[in-house]
């Protein structure tokens, strides 16, 4: 038993759509570029913004991100995106739907 | 002809949202929206002329323009410092909270203290002139509550395991008056987690971490987390925690808008960004009914600064609150499984062959076919005036203590088989496939695979300061009990 816990175990595709992302967030980047460059990524099928912010400080911001894993198949992930006052954004990690 | 609102100054709108509020002559006067505290805020009708060209827009639209011009007040500003509080139970509340900061934010001053660093808000964000607390400084990223001696809660979003380490969990961080900032802190005030107990994040609103501490707060109040159920419709709340990360501040005067969601609950709270992780407390009952979590946008940039956005009271998407009944198991209780007896009627008698401290028609304790161990028990229990006998875990308890009017027993016996340690080295860990609570390598008491009564227990010690085990009759004994 482990009593550490971070939440549950992550699919197997996880990481390297998690990586997908990370690397679409480019430094200066816009939520709104970020969001652009995941969509034409692919495998993609949809992102959209999760409503309202999370109020960390800075806020995130939280994109829910639709993947084909498999034909057929399709997962959505969750990825933070720090939303700086000047409206760009970083990376901040990822977690299920 | 209506006004083409999108052009207007937000000065105007903000102007004429708050004459409504405050009644003031001259257009609809069903206001639902007013900021208060802001410089030029008074009292009655505040001062604030109606704006002819917008008599008729209504509310929900000049709000709506209001935030692209503008953080998420609904209604009235409610943030107060911890200072202007008078009611004991709100601050007393606020003193269960906690600021999370970065390492880098405390600089340590080589004499028992450190001081937190940062910018004031106002230069941080660019804050318009109008905005309060635009001169406070701005440094917490996060908030969370104390709900047990060692654990504090906190939002899932504002650490993990990967970056428990550099979080540093500081009490303290408030406004003494109306310009001074308390940010040089007590080094026994800033703690570091030890790890995480638990911790969830996904969709339908769950947030929470739960995180033990490296050491028991001992100096600060915790606070009583809603177990089952939910907070009734429409209920008071109030928030307690570092919105855009200044000094603490305490908001209420808001209500339970949305309470369906199976996981969390909507409130027209007044959050900024930093608030995740704050309690949020039923204002009647003071009980924490969860935490802050998610919430309308704060600020936008106009022209040249950025303001708050405002919200009218019921407008907006309102702020979420993931419920405490996510994370409550991990929370141990603070009802005890309790016997009160008068230590001065306890006696040793012999039933069917055994030797038992026998109270007032009660069996107390059983001690075989050992009568001195049950002389012995009884004396100790006469010297020191047990008065209360509590369990871990009944029907088979994993831990028996006693009480003497609610405290620890003080004090020491001639003979006695004690063991020491230092309640702020302890923890409930898993070793070796069993949970038990530890010192360092050795272990005090094992509770096999019950993890919640291992917790529990821990807590209990904590809570009462004890600082050692002691037995009747080891191997074995008959009688276990705690001192302070």
């Amino acid at each position: 038993m482990d009593e550490v816990t971070n939440g549950p175990a992550q699919p197997p595709w996880a990481a390297e759509l998690d990586a997908q992302v990370a690397a679409a967030v480019r430094p200066g980047s816009t939520l709104r570029e970020v969001a652009d460059r995941i969509r034409s990524q692919s495998g993609v099928r949809s992102a959209t913004l999760r409503e309202g912010l999370v109020k960390t400080d800075p806020p995130i911001v939280e994109l829910l991100v639709e993947y084909e894993v498999d034909p057929g198949q399709h997962a959505t992930r969750v990825h933070d995106l720090i939303l700086a006052p000047d409206g760009t954004v970083t990376w901040a990690g990822d977690h299920p739907a | 002809m209506a006004a083409d609102i999108s052009t207007m100054d937000p000065d105007l709108l903000l102007q004429e949202l708050r004459a409504r509020a405050t009644g003031a002559e001259g257009g609809p006067p069903e206001a639902a929206v007013a900021i208060a505290g802001a410089p030029g805020a008074a009292e009655g009708s505040g001062g604030f002329d109606r704006v002819p060209e917008l008599a008729e827009i209504s509310d929900e639209d000049l709000a709506d323009a209001l935030r692209l011009g503008q953080k998420v007040i609904y209604g009235t500003d409610d943030r107060q410092d911890v200072y202007q509080v008078a009611d004991r139970r709100l601050r007393r509340d606020a003193a269960s909270v906690v600021a999370l900061v970065n390492p880098s934010s405390l600089i340590d001053n080589g004499d028992g203290t450190s001081t937190l660093t940062g910018q004031t808000l106002g230069v941080r964000r660019n804050l318009c002139a109008s905005e309060p607390f635009r001169d406070q400084p701005s440094i917490a990223f996060c908030s969370g509550f104390l709900v047990d001696p060692s654990i504090v809660v906190t939002a899932a979003h504002c650490v993990d395991v990967g970056t428990l380490a550099d979080v540093r969990f500081v009490f303290g961080y408030e406004m003494s008056n109306a310009t001074t900032a308390m940010t040089r802190i007590p080094n026994g005030e800033i703690y570091r987690g030890r790890r995480i107990l638990g911790r969830a994040i996904g969709n339908q609103g769950t947030d929470w971490c739960v995180v033990q501490l490296d050491r028991p707060v001992l100096n600060h109040p915790y606070v009583q987390v809603r177990r089952t159920g939910k907070i009734p419709d429409g209920a008071g709340v109030h928030v307690i925690g570092h919105p855009s990360g200044l000094p603490k501040k305490i908001a209420g005067n808001a209500t339970v808008r949305d309470n369906t969601p199976p996981r969390y609950f909507v409130a027209n709270l007044d959050t900024y960004g930093g608030n995740s992780g704050s309690p949020v407390f039923h204002s009647g009952t003071h009980v924490a009914e969860g935490i802050l979590v998610r919430g309308e946008t704060d600020y936008v940039t106009v022209g040249s600064c950025v303001r708050s956005n405002v919200c009218p009271a019921n407008g907006c998407r309102g702020e979420d609150v993931t419920r405490a009944t996510e994370f409550d198991e991990l929370v141990p209780r603070n009802q005890h499984d309790v016997i009160p007896f008068n230590p001065a009627n306890a006696r040793v008698v012999s039933a069917g062959g055994r030797w038992k401290i026998e109270v007032d028609g009660m069996w107390l304790l059983d001690f075989a076919g050992n009568q001195s161990e049950a002389q012995r028990a009884l004396a100790i229990i006469q010297q020191y005036g047990f008065n209360a006998q509590c369990f871990v875990g009944r029907p088979n308890p994993s831990m028996e203590f006693y009480l003497v009017n609610g405290q620890a027993p003080r004090g020491s016996m001639p003979g006695e088989d004690c063991i020491g340690f230092d309640p702020a080295n302890l923890e409930a860990t898993y070793v070796a496939g069993r949970w038990k609570v530890v010192e360092g390598n050795h272990w005090l008491l094992d509770f096999d695979q019950e993890q919640h009564e291992a917790r529990q227990a821990l807590s209990y010690i904590l809570r009462y300061q004890f600082r050692s085990i002691c037995f009747v009759g080891r191997p074995g004994p008959s009688l276990t009990y705690f001192k302070g």
